[in-house]
């Protein structure tokens, strides 16, 4: 089946599975268009890999509907798993396997009519050479640093060259330079038009690489949109510096960090206008001055808190 | 067939690399036939009664426990569900395991008979294709049994597995005789480790009485066949307790 341009790949409609008497997803609604990233931000618990696990047809929901590229990925599991590619939260590959062997064996489960040992191979060598692992090639699985693992799990992910791909937490227990090369490769699966949904604790990931952001807490999804989108509405932080610590403390609700005097606050021209009045009746010299969004990580934080309450 | 082939390759380079499987397969018939010597006082032609037992025992550990732990210890760290996650059919997992079990079977009694000739200077009557060839089955049916055992949980696999094997090699006659009219013994030769050694002897030209080979095949095919249906239908690819 061929899916259009922008064409919905997932749509999930009352999706929910407890485990024993503890609901995991409640439900759900999510639709996923082809070329979209889309990410799914929460708290432990908050249900994203159950959610995400249901989609691959890796879990069976207690009630609802799934379809993925149009199948159902439960009753069509291999003809759903040959057009999706999956990286599971843990590694999840034998140790004592090379690079290359572990990647031609998934190539052969991807094998295609028609493909040849000379396609596979070279489908094998071009994977590995996309996500920096070819002069990995020799080397045992158990030896590979983490962020080369995680390489390693998107490069098996791609091998069948998916419409679909699935990230649970990929940059999970990554260091800063192996962070980096996961965004750089998920970056690169988002402009070859694939559709990708990815679990993840990273707020600055989730904005820095999702065109949509779906904010889960205890099974529900408390919010869903462009991460642009979610800055609607969002409280503006607004930051001065002086040259020096101001002499008395500012006025509530103003706080002192350093040299910094910080507010939050929905009407940031009000605010400033009583900043500048202060500054002048302090005699105060000011040197720097910003007005930003509060930060997703703000946001999600006080809808999670909201939700808690 | 590919995909199952290439599965085969996997699972083989997966247990040979492993230093402590290829010691404990390889190493465990030196050692035991040193401790039979050891205990019975018996040398030269005389171990080579021992050597179906001997067999039949590394079949059970290799086929039975190994299948069990390696399944249980897979699907801890979510090996199994990697795989359950591409279109790989489940069939071609577990059918890969079985043979992969099959050959370390093949290859460990070969080099358990290549020791006892040499090391021992016992010249051995063994019918080779014979003996391959009752290896072969009795390690095929034995797998499905470690394929079914693999249910059972990674935290007490080992434990069950022993306390499945143990008894069975006991009551079976294959750890030492057994007077044939007590009860147990009759019920042991119900069992597959007794299909087993009845299989494998008459190639390791040992003559030990009891069902034929061709019996012993249908007793080992029967317990295969029951192994693989249980062992297909308690199958999970995840650790976790209900998905």
């Amino acid at each position: 089946m061929r899916v259009e341009p922008h064409a919905p790949v997932i749509e999930a409609v009352g999706l929910s599975k407890s485990y024993g008497r503890h609901p995991a997803v409640r439900g759900v609604d999510l639709t996923v268009r082809r070329g979209e990233v889309l990410s799914l931000l929460g708290p432990n618990g908050a249900g994203k890999t159950t959610l995400v696990e249901m989609l691959e047809g890796l879990s069976r929901p207690d009630a609802g509907t799934v379809r993925v590229l149009g199948l159902d990925p439960r009753r069509r599991q291999r003809a759903v798993r040959a057009r999706i590619g999956v990286v599971l939260q843990n590694h999840g590959v034998d140790p004592r396997i090379r690079v290359g062997e572990v990647a031609a064996q998934f190539a052969t489960y991807y094998r295609r009519r028609g493909d040849g040992a000379p396609a596979m191979r070279a489908r094998v060598a071009a994977t590995l050479e996309r996500f920096g692992l070819d002069g990995r090639r020799r080397s045992l699985v158990g030896t590979l640093s983490g962020g080369e693992r995680r390489r390693l799990d998107l490069a098996l992910a791609m091998i069948g060259d998916p419409e679909v791909v699935f990230l649970d937490e990929p940059t999970a227990n990554l260091d800063v330079l192996g962070r980096r090369a996961v965004w750089a490769a998920i970056e690169d699966l988002a402009s070859s038009g694939r559709a990708v949904v990815m679990t993840t604790h990273h707020f600055d990931e989730a904005e820095l690489l999702s065109d949509r952001v779906v904010l889960m807490v205890g099974g529900r999804i408390l919010a869903d949109g462009p991460p642009a989108a979610l800055e609607t509405g969002r409280e503006r932080v607004l930051r001065a510096r002086y040259t020096a610590p101001p002499p008395v403390p500012p006025p509530a609700p103003w706080a002192l960090e350093g040299r910094d005097l910080v507010f939050t606050c929905r009407d940031p021209l009000a605010s400033l206008r009583e900043l500048v009045a202060w500054t002048e009746a302090m005699g105060l010299d000011m040197q720097a001055l910003s007005i930003d969004a509060a930060p997703l990580e703000d946001v999600c934080l006080r809808l999670f808190a909201g939700d808690a309450s | 067939m590919r995909t199952l082939l290439a599965q085969f390759r996997y699972e083989q380079r997966s247990y040979w690399r492993s230093p402590l499987s290829v010691v404990s397969s390889i190493g465990f018939t030196p050692i035991f036939i040193f401790l039979i010597a050891g205990v019975t006082g018996e040398t030269g032609g005389a171990l080579q009664r021992f050597l179906p037992g001997v067999v039949t025992i590394s079949a059970m550990s290799i086929c039975v426990t190994g299948v069990a732990v390696n399944l249980s210890y897979r699907r801890d760290q979510n090996i199994l569900k990697r795989f359950y996650a591409t279109p790989v059919s489940p069939w071609t997992i577990l059918v890969g395991v079985v043979l992969s079990a099959t050959l370390t079977t093949l290859v460990v009694a070969l080099a358990s008979v290549a020791f006892v000739a040499t090391a021992l200077d016992v010249h051995l009557a063994v019918g080779v294709a014979s003996l391959l060839a009752g290896v072969a089955l009795l390690s095929f049916a034995l797998a499905w049994l470690g394929c079914a055992l693999s249910a059972v949980p990674s935290q007490s696999v080992v434990a069950v597995a022993n306390l499945v094997v143990f008894p069975a090699l006991f009551v079976s006659g294959t750890m030492f005789p057994l007077d044939d009219s007590v009860w147990y013994a009759q019920a042991g030769r119900l069992l597959p480790p007794y299909f087993a050694r009845q299989l494998v002897a008459p190639a390791l030209g040992v003559d030990l009485g009891g069902t034929t080979p061709a019996a012993s095949l249908a007793g080992l095919a029967a317990w295969a066949l029951v192994a693989a249906v249980v062992g297909a239908r308690t199958f999970r690819w995840n650790s976790a307790a209900v998905r």
